[in-house]
């Protein structure tokens, strides 16, 4: 087995890296003040602030490709470039950007959308705070490995989005419980019904990845007991995927999803995505268990 | 020919709208394409040095036109010419008209764009109307300089209001803010049941508006079997015995309880209890009875959202207040088009009268100038070249104020007549005549 130097992270790529989150937040305070969260009219989308957000946030895109593009250069190949938390966020903070691409353009969760950046921008805050420590925590030609990796990215985008879906909800369903308009911070957010049902849809799409995630990595776990070490059933990661993975699957059982409505799946959503964020911070800092 | 400024116009328009003019007459001035292109190119023939547009829809019919001065068109005539696109006579409509001139045109169109003047506050299609109007003109060519300018003007600073004021936001009805927060929660209603228990006025009035959502299903439940019968007829709805009330609560997705009991008919107690029957889906509840009918706790349960006629009213309230702000906003925006607009027109206007007064006096200077030379051969080159700047000097001098004032005048009206009585007093004379109507000034301004 092969374990790979860690690719190490030059002062302008972290400052890149720790720039772009800056630009989507400035990217979603100009959404917010501008007139998207207010009013339902497609006729006045082309307001300046919108604009203004729309190009910063194709900015950021820009930045993260770019770093991505120059890591797998460095590192000769694109499916051993993925080996540490800074690069997963560099590749997750990508797939939730172009989830707001497509959501940005639909008609039903245009209003929505926004609330992606900020999620964006804290993966990569993340990525970079974690990048001092990071280490690959694998590199070997394991087939299982891709599968892994590939997976488990797309389930934690779908997660994350899923998340944000829940946090929306809790946002507008406090504000229509406290009914004083005058107080509402975002005057304009999808039906409470539209952004559960989009909830439950991530969490659909994201929990047979999640699953194939945990099974590739069981696989490369018993092919090479080295990689995670003896015990890895025990390991943290290993425990709090299987946690998280069944705080979903209670949202998609047909008995307990009933009385899993609402706020409920909102909050389920959200620390269901904490339980993963937690797995991944553990992966990074254990690479061996 | 008579020899004039060119360029100098006068504004007017002519017509009806909703506030003014009943429908069966709105109706029959309306007219279609080909009628408008028909009408607008009989004006023109009649008016070669005039612009015209015709803006024709269900809530207005406005007739816009520009001319040269000294081309007049009586107001009178206009309003002939709309009245015989609905063959009424002339009589019959003058009690319905308005009249816009110059500037207060200008404003009245802008106006129009931003849907201050329509009947449903903040809404766009004014604007697609407006540029079909102005298009049907410019495809007939009784469009130029003028118009062109105003008829952009005014698309400009509708948009400008559309973008940048909240003015369709938010329904001002307590009826209209009741199914506006039903939105919030459910994305249609065409696949959910209304409740409604009791019925009195208010409730009949909410249900009107909550049944334009159109409902899949709606349950009435009454205690008095006769009226619940005549509203679940009147609405074809179900009926649902009082006694099993919650049956209908279980089905219901909103509940608009309007019943004049004394006591709370839906307890924090009973809904709880309905919670898992319901198997937690949402449950909007609008309580517009005094005393209430639902407790205040309800909103604590999961997934269970209640408006009483205060909150909604509350509602309604700020988006009314908004609105008025929103209202002040949009005029502001306006003002500002319509500054930028009079001071474009006010150089348009005086700019050939000022170009033509300062010709007049630098060729009296030039001739008397030339006069002086022959008469005293003995000056140097030195002096008579002292004695030419000192000619353009004093020229510039003497006509600097004037001029001034007649460029930056802020009426648009005084000053016009302001150029014109120059024009008068200096006996200016026009060396580039210019008798463009519609078809010259647009290819002026095209070029």
């Amino acid at each position: 087995m092969v374990h790979a130097q860690f690719l190490p992270l030059n002062i302008p790529e972290i400052t890149a890296a720790a720039v772009t989150p800056l630009i989507l937040l400035a990217a979603f305070y100009f959404y917010t003040r501008s007139k998207l969260l207010h009013v339902k009219d497609v006729a006045t989308d082309g307001t300046p602030k919108n604009l203004t957000a729309t190009w910063l946030v194709a900015v950021a895109m820009g930045i993260l490709l770019i770093l991505l593009a120059l890591r797998a250069a460095a590192a000769h190949s694109l499916s051993s470039t993925v080996t540490n938390f800074f690069d997963s966020s560099l590749v997750l903070s990508l797939l939730v950007l172009l989830a707001w691409v497509y959501y940005r353009l639909t008609h039903q969760l245009r209003d929505f959308a926004p609330f992606l950046l900020p999620m964006a921008a804290a993966l990569l805050i993340l990525g970079v705070t974690l990048s001092f420590t990071a280490e690959p925590h694998f590199h070997d030609a394991n087939p299982w490995t891709l599968v892994h990796v590939v997976s488990v990215l797309l389930g934690f985008a779908c997660f994350a989005v899923g998340c944000m879906a829940g946090v929306v909800y809790l946002i507008s369903e406090s504000q229509l419980k406290r009914k004083d308009r005058s107080q509402w911070t975002f005057p304009k957010l999808p039906p409470l019904d539209r952004l559960e049902r989009f909830t439950r849809h991530c969490i659909v799409v994201g929990f047979p990845l999640l699953t194939l995630g945990a099974i590739s990595g069981i696989f490369r776990a018993v092919e090479d007991p080295h990689a995670l070490g003896r015990d890895w059933y025990f390991s943290p990661k290993v425990v709090l995927t299987v946690v998280a993975w069944l705080l979903y699957a209670s949202l998609l059982h047909v008995r307990l999803a009933p009385a899993l409505r609402g706020s409920r799946c909102a909050w389920l959503s959200i620390v269901g995505f904490l339980f993963l964020l937690a797995v991944l911070i553990a992966a990074n800092w254990m690479p061996h268990g | 020919m008579e020899s004039m400024i060119p360029h100098s116009y006068q504004m007017l328009m002519v017509g009806i709208n909703y506030r003014t003019a009943p429908i069966e007459l709105r109706e029959k001035l309306a007219s279609g394409a080909d009628e408008t292109r028909r009408t607008l190119g009989e004006l023109h023939l009649n008016h070669p040095h005039a612009e015209f547009m015709l803006l024709s829809t269900c809530n207005r019919v406005e007739l816009y036109t520009a001319f040269l001065v000294g081309h007049d068109i009586p107001e009178d005539q206009l309003a002939a010419q709309l009245a015989r696109i609905g063959s009424v006579p002339s009589e019959l409509l003058m009690p319905h008209l308005y009249i816009h001139r110059g500037t207060g045109m200008v404003e009245h169109l802008f106006r129009v764009t931003s849907s201050l003047d329509s009947m449903v506050l903040g809404e766009t299609q004014i604007l697609g109307q407006v540029r079909d109007a102005y298009q049907l003109a410019t495809s007939t060519a009784t469009v130029g300089t003028m118009l062109h300018a105003v008829c952009q003007r005014a698309l400009a600073a509708g948009k400008d209001v559309h973008e940048n004021t909240h003015l369709s936001e938010g329904k001002t009805s307590v009826a209209g803010a009741a199914v506006e927060l039903i939105g919030e929660v459910f994305d249609t209603l065409a696949d959910k049941t209304v409740l409604v228990i009791g019925a009195g006025k208010m409730a009949g009035i909410m249900l009107k508006h909550i049944m334009a959502q159109k409902p899949r299903r709606l349950l009435v439940a009454n205690r008095d079997a006769q009226r619940a019968g005549s509203l679940a007829e009147k609405f074809s709805a179900e009926r649902v015995e009082f006694s099993r009330l919650d049956d209908g609560l279980t089905q219901a997705d909103v509940v608009l309880s309007g019943t004049s009991s004394r006591d709370p008919i839906l307890t924090v107690a009973r809904l709880k209890n309905l919670l898992k029957p319901r198997q937690y889906r949402p449950l909007f509840i609008i309580d517009v009875a005094v005393p209430r009918d639902v407790e205040d706790g309800v909103t604590r349960l999961p997934n269970t959202f209640l408006y009483n006629v205060d909150d909604l009213s509350r509602v309604s309230e700020l988006t009314r207040a908004r609105r008025g702000g929103e209202i002040d906003k949009s005029t502001q925006i306006i003002q500002r088009h319509l500054e930028d607009f009079t001071a474009w027109l006010a150089a348009r206007n005086s700019g050939p009268v000022v170009k033509a007064l300062y010709q007049q006096c630098r060729e009296i200077s030039d001739r008397e100038l030339t006069l002086l030379l022959t008469e005293h051969p003995e000056l140097s080159p030195e002096q008579q070249q002292a004695l030419r700047k000192f000619a353009h000097r004093l020229v510039g001098k003497i006509l600097h104020t004037p001029v001034t004032q007649l460029g930056n005048h802020p009426a648009f009206e005084r000053q016009l007549q302001l150029a014109m009585a120059v024009k008068e007093l200096f006996r200016l004379t026009d060396s580039s005549s210019d008798d463009s109507g519609a078809k010259g000034a647009a290819a002026d301004s095209a070029s």
